[in-house]
């Protein structure tokens, strides 16, 4: 009765233990998937740098001189070659040398809303143009990390009203807008952000679910093997040690 | 004396607001897949001499 009851009580502690193993499992393989999840977008963005690199590039040698009409148009091929390759190399390195660190998405976030205003530039202030930065937020919610996305918010907003004060045929078109149509622009920045971020958190949620998942499955088959071990009297890490062969 | 019993008192949130007070052995009646859920949404908190402890404290030795 009495080895019995020692046996519970241990049955119990061994439990305890279990629970808090089971749980800094499940927390490792969360932190794994959402630092995976990152590494995999940095080089995504890596890669896309490069790609907007050579897309600048063209668009520099095909459209901007029309669009500038004669403007700064000659300009925009070492434009887009020099600043284009400034704005690719800090992004690329960090993506391919230090994935996955919070630095990094940070700086691709600000360089990827740069690329938007190289390329909104380069096209004459073309409004088709901008549609670059609510793609590059899209992307940018890869990261499921909605703070990348207040980092790119506040650099394209900063950058539309300095451009619009010293520039704004460059990024609007034409050459007198109103002093307030960065707020407009940022406006629907804002408003694409509010699903986003959201976006962000329910892909945090679903991976945490996930991993919590696993955890309870990983609890039932503990479970099992502490009730075989306390029927047979032995140990339970005996009796999952029998289970895996 | 049991190595779960590092706690005085647990209190769990089973219902969303609502937080219940729990002696180490009814603790221990807890299920282990509930201990789990509770410890990796944080509805469970461990308590000896006034104090919270964390709950690697307050299970493990």
């Amino acid at each position: 009765m009495e080895s019995t009851m020692t046996a519970n009580s241990t049955a119990m502690d061994d439990e305890a233990i279990a629970a808090i193993r089971i749980v800094e499992r499940a927390e490792e393989r969360y932190r794994t998937r959402v630092l995976r999840l990152a590494e995999d977008t940095d080089r995504m963005f890596g890669w896309l740098m490069l790609g907007q690199w050579a897309f600048a590039m063209l668009i520099a040698l095909v459209l901007s001189p029309p669009a500038f009409s004669g403007k700064g148009g000659n300009l925009s091929l070492p434009l887009a070659f020099g600043f284009g390759g400034l704005l690719a190399s800090l992004p690329v390195y960090l993506a391919f040398r230090q994935p996955g660190r919070p630095l990094t998405r940070h700086v691709i976030a600000a360089a990827q809303m740069l690329w938007s205003a190289l390329l909104i530039h380069l096209t004459g202030g073309r409004i088709e143009t901008h549609f670059h930065v609510f793609g590059s937020l899209a992307f940018l919610a890869f990261y499921r990390d909605w703070r990348v996305l207040l980092t790119a918010t506040l650099v394209v907003a900063t950058e539309h009203f300095l451009r619009g004060i010293f520039w704004p045929e460059s990024v609007y078109g034409i050459v007198n807008p109103e002093w307030w149509r960065f707020l407009e622009h940022a406006f629907w920045v804002l408003f694409c952000d509010a699903f986003l971020v959201w976006s962000c958190v329910r892909g945090l949620q679903s991976i945490r679910e996930l991993v919590e998942h696993g955890a309870q499955m990983e609890a039932l088959a503990q479970s099992a093997w502490t009730q075989i071990a306390a029927f047979e009297g032995v140990k339970p890490s005996a009796v999952a040690a029998a289970a895996r062969g | 004396m049991s190595r779960t019993e590092r706690f005085e008192q647990a209190q769990v949130e089973r219902v969303p607001g609502q937080w219940s007070t729990l002696t180490p052995s009814e603790f221990k009646q807890i299920p282990l897949p509930e201990r789990v859920q509770l410890l990796m949404r944080k509805k469970i908190r461990f308590f000896a001499h006034g104090m919270e402890l964390k709950a690697i404290d307050a299970l493990m030795d």
